[in-house]
C-alpha cells in the first residue's frame, strides 16, 4: 500500500489536493540509469499509469525507497506527488509568485525574502511575476511556502513548480 | 459611389473606392526611390483598407492587391495633384506612367479603370464616318479591331477632360454606337494553383489528395489553390513568422535551415529551472528531436527541390526548444511561449518586432488530463492578446491523441488556444480529443514531412495536424497581415470544410470535427 499524505495548495484560485508519496523519492541518476527498483513503482497509487513512471525513467529519474536511498548525495532529488487525475509530479524547491503590484527588484526581494524565498528570475510577460527559490530560511517545502504567500494581500498568486511529463503528441 | 454602365446590354455596377488611386510609377521614379515606402510617398500615402485596420470602408481584397502590385501598381491615398489626374481633371504627372481610379466589382474583386474603351459604331457606318464620329466625340482612335466589323479601341482624350465614367455614360446614351464599353484591368486568376516541384511532394496527401494513395480525392487542405496567392509572404514580400515550440528540432535540416531565422532553447540546469540560449546560425548544439523536426517541416519546409514542403513554405521559422528530455515544468513552457511572442522577455538584446506571428506547440501529457498553472495561463494570455502590437499571436496546439474529452486538458482548451485534432486521408476524424472546445481538424494520419538526420518519413499524430494548421494560419496572415489572432481563428473556423458526413450544429460545430477540416484556399481569400 502506498504511503501517502494529502497536501493542498491553491492553483488558479482553486484548491488542489495532491497525494504525496512519502516513502518514495525520485533521484535523477541521468541517462542510462537503472529502472526504478521493483517495489518502488508498486508503491505508487494504482491510478498512476506505468507509462508515466517509464517516461520519468527515460529522462533519467529513478524512483527509490526513501529509507533505502543510498545514491550519491549530490544527485538531484525530488518528492513525488500524484494529482487527483493520476498524473505524476516531481516537487521542486521553486515557486511562481505574482505580486499584486509591479515592484522594483529591490522591493520584490524584500517582500519575498520575508517568506524565505529569493528571486531566481523576473518573468517579464506579466507585471510582478517572479520565479523564486526556497532559501535556507524557508519553513517547509514549496507547497508550505506557497500556502503562506497566498495569505498575504501583496500576493496575487503563489504556486509550487512541479516537473511533469511533457512530451510529443 | 456606384458606377453603372452596360456590358453586353446588361447593367453592371462597380463601386468606386473613394480616396484610393492606382498608380503605375514611371521607371525613372522607381530608380530614384530607394524603397517601396519612398516610392509611395511620391504619390501620397499607402492605402490601407479596413480589413487591415485602415480607413477605407471597402475591403481591398489583398489577394487581388498582391497580383496588381506584382505587376507594378501601387494603391495610394493620393496627393491632390495625383487625385486630379485620376478624376480626369488634369492630364498626368511626370512620375507616373498611369494614374487610375479604383473600383470593386460585385464579387469584391479589385478593378482598375483605364482611359480605354471598345466601341462599335452602328451597322453600315463606313470607316471614314467612324473615324470622324470618334474624333467628334473627343476620342482618340488607338486601333481597329479586325475580327469585329466597325469595332475600335479608343482612348478618352489625353487632355484634361471629364471623368471616364461620365464619358462612357455619354457614349452609351449617344446614337450611332452599338456599344461603348470600358476596358478595365482585372485579375484573371481562374483556377490557378501552385504545385511544388519537390520530389516527394506526391507523398504529401495532406496538401493534395488525388486518391492515388488510397484516400479520397480532395481530402486535403486545398493548399495548391492557396499557394497561388501566397506561400507565406505578404504583399510586401515580408515572410510571416511561425514559431514551433517542441522538445527540439534539426535546425540544420536541408529543408528547414533556409527558413530558420531565429529562436533558441531552454537548457535545463537539472534543478527545475532553465537557462535560455539564443539560436545562432550554424550552431551545432541545438536540441535535436525528430518529433520537432517533423512538426517544423509540416509548418514550413521549403519548396526547394528537396523532399516535400510545408504548409507555408516561404514563411520564416523560429525554432524554440525546451525540455529535450520530455520532463519539465510549466514555467519553462510559459517562458518558451512568451519568448516566441516577444523575444525581449528572455533576451534583452532582441527586438520585440522579431517575435512570431503564429505559434504552434505539440507538447503535452500522454493522457487526457493536463492541469493549467497560473504562470502558463499568464503566458498564453500575453501571447494571444498582447503580442504583435496588441493584435495577438494565434496559438495552435495539438490536442490529445486519445478519444478523450478535450475539456480535461486545461491548456489546449484554454479560450485563447486554437485546439487542433487530426483527420485522415478520407476526411474522417481519427479519434483524437473531442468536445465543444475543439476548433478544427487538419490531416495528421500518415502524413509526410522532415525527420532528424536530414531524412523524411511518414507519421501520425495530432502533433502534426497542429503545425499544418499553423502553416495555414500563416498563409491567412500573409493575406491579411494586420489581422488579430481572433480574426485568423474566426476565418479558419468559418472556412473549414464540414466533412465527415455528420450533422454540424447551428454554430457549424461538431464535437468530433470542430468546425470541420481546414481549407487553406478559402481561408486565404
Amino acid at each position: 500500500m502506498p504511503d501517502v499524505r494529502e497536501r493542498t495548495f491553491r492553483q488558479r484560485n482553486r484548491r488542489i489536493t495532491l497525494r504525496e508519496v512519502t516513502d518514495l523519492i525520485a533521484v535523477r541518476e541521468g541517462a542510462g540509469a537503472a529502472r526504478s527498483e521493483g517495489g518502488a513503482a508498486e508503491s505508487l497509487p494504482p491510478d498512476v499509469p506505468l507509462s508515466q513512471v517509464r517516461a520519468l525513467e527515460d529522462s533519467g529519474w529513478v524512483l527509490r525507497e526513501r529509507a533505502q536511498d543510498a545514491t550519491r548525495a549530490d544527485l538531484p532529488r525530488a518528492s513525488i506527488f500524484v494529482s487527483p487525475n493520476g498524473r505524476l509530479l516531481l516537487g521542486t524547491d521553486r515557486l511562481t509568485v505574482k505580486l499584486t503590484a509591479d515592484p522594483t527588484e529591490e522591493d520584490a526581494r524584500a517582500i519575498l525574502g520575508a517568506f524565505g524565498v529569493r528571486i531566481t528570475r523576473r518573468l517579464r510577460f506579466a507585471p510582478g511575476l517572479f520565479e523564486v527559490t526556497l532559501t535556507d530560511s524557508a519553513q517547509g517545502d514549496a507547497l508550505d511556502v506557497a500556502n503562506r504567500l497566498v495569505d498575504s494581500d501583496r500576493v496575487e498568486f503563489a504556486e509550487p513548480i512541479f516537473r511533469e511529463q511533457l512530451g510529443p503528441r | 459611389m456606384k458606377w453603372t454602365f452596360r456590358l453586353r446590354n446588361k447593367e453592371v455596377s462597380l463601386t468606386a473606392v473613394q480616396g484610393v488611386t492606382a498608380v503605375r510609377p514611371s521607371a525613372a521614379a522607381r530608380r530614384r526611390a530607394a524603397t517601396r515606402s519612398r516610392l509611395v510617398q511620391v504619390f501620397g500615402r499607402d492605402a490601407v483598407d479596413t480589413s487591415q485596420g485602415g480607413r477605407f470602408g471597402i475591403d481591398l481584397p489583398s489577394r487581388n492587391r498582391q497580383l496588381f502590385e506584382r505587376t507594378g501598381w501601387l494603391f495610394v491615398e493620393p496627393r491632390q495633384e495625383v487625385a486630379d489626374v485620376a478624376a480626369g481633371r488634369s492630364a498626368g504627372v511626370e512620375t507616373a506612367d498611369a494614374v487610375r481610379p479604383v473600383f470593386v466589382d460585385a464579387s469584391g474583386n479589385l478593378v482598375i479603370g483605364t482611359d480605354l474603351l471598345t466601341v462599335q459604331l452602328a451597322e453600315g457606318t463606313s470607316e471614314d464616318e467612324a473615324r470622324r464620329r470618334i474624333s467628334d466625340d473627343g476620342l482618340q482612335l488607338v486601333r481597329r479591331i479586325g475580327f469585329a466589323p466597325g469595332t475600335y479601341e479608343v482612348r478618352v482624350s489625353g487632355r484634361a477632360s471629364r471623368p471616364l465614367t461620365d464619358s462612357i455614360e455619354a457614349l452609351q446614351a449617344a446614337r450611332g454606337y452599338r456599344f461603348a464599353e470600358p476596358m478595365l484591368l482585372q485579375a484573371i486568376t481562374g483556377r490557378s494553383s501552385f504545385r511544388p516541384g519537390d520530389p516527394h511532394y506526391d507523398r504529401q496527401w495532406q496538401f493534395r489528395n488525388d486518391g492515388s494513395n488510397g484516400g479520397t480525392v480532395g481530402a486535403d487542405v486545398r493548399a495548391e489553390a492557396a499557394w497561388a496567392f501566397t506561400r507565406g509572404k505578404d504583399a510586401n514580400g515580408r515572410p510571416v513568422r511561425i514559431a514551433v515550440i517542441d522538445n527540439g528540432m534539426q535546425v540544420r535540416h536541408p529543408d528547414l535551415r533556409p527558413g530558420v531565422v531565429g529562436g533558441g532553447y531552454f537548457d535545463s540546469d537539472g534543478t527545475g529551472t532553465s537557462v535560455f540560449v539564443r539560436y545562432q546560425a550554424g550552431m551545432t548544439d541545438f536540441p535535436n528531436v525528430s518529433h520537432g523536426t517533423f512538426c517544423m517541416g509540416m509548418a514550413g519546409a521549403r519548396t526547394n527541390g528537396r523532399g516535400g514542403c510545408g504548409a507555408a513554405p516561404e514563411a520564416d521559422l523560429l525554432a524554440v526548444a525546451c525540455m529535450d528530455d520530455q520532463i519539465g515544468t510549466q514555467v519553462t513552457l510559459a517562458r518558451a511561449l512568451a519568448y516566441a511572442a516577444d523575444p525581449t522577455v528572455e533576451d534583452a538584446a532582441a527586438n520585440a518586432a522579431d517575435g512570431a506571428d503564429v505559434i504552434v506547440c505539440s507538447l503535452g501529457p500522454n493522457g487526457a488530463d493536463w492541469d493549467l498553472t497560473s504562470v502558463l495561463d499568464q503566458a498564453i494570455t500575453f501571447a494571444a492578446r498582447q503580442a504583435r502590437g496588441g493584435r495577438g499571436v494565434p496559438i495552435f496546439w495539438a490536442c490529445a491523441n486519445g478519444h478523450v474529452e478535450l475539456a480535461r486538458d486545461e491548456v489546449v482548451s484554454h479560450p485563447d488556444v486554437i485546439a487542433v485534432g487530426r483527420s485522415n486521408r478520407n476526411d474522417l476524424a481519427d479519434g483524437s480529443a473531442f468536445g465543444p472546445r475543439l476548433d478544427f481538424l487538419a490531416p495528421g494520419v500518415e502524413v509526410y514531412s522532415t525527420r532528424s538526420g536530414s531524412r523524411y518519413g511518414f507519421d501520425t499524430g495530432t502533433s502534426f495536424a497542429a503545425p499544418l494548421a499553423a502553416g495555414v494560419g500563416a498563409l491567412v496572415l500573409a493575406s491579411h497581415p494586420t489581422w488579430t489572432a481572433n480574426q485568423v481563428r474566426r476565418r479558419m473556423r468559418t472556412t473549414c470544410d464540414q466533412v465527415g458526413g455528420v450533422v454540424y450544429n447551428s454554430r457549424g460545430h461538431h464535437p468530433e470535427y470542430g468546425f470541420g477540416r481546414v481549407n487553406a484556399a478559402e481561408a486565404v481569400k
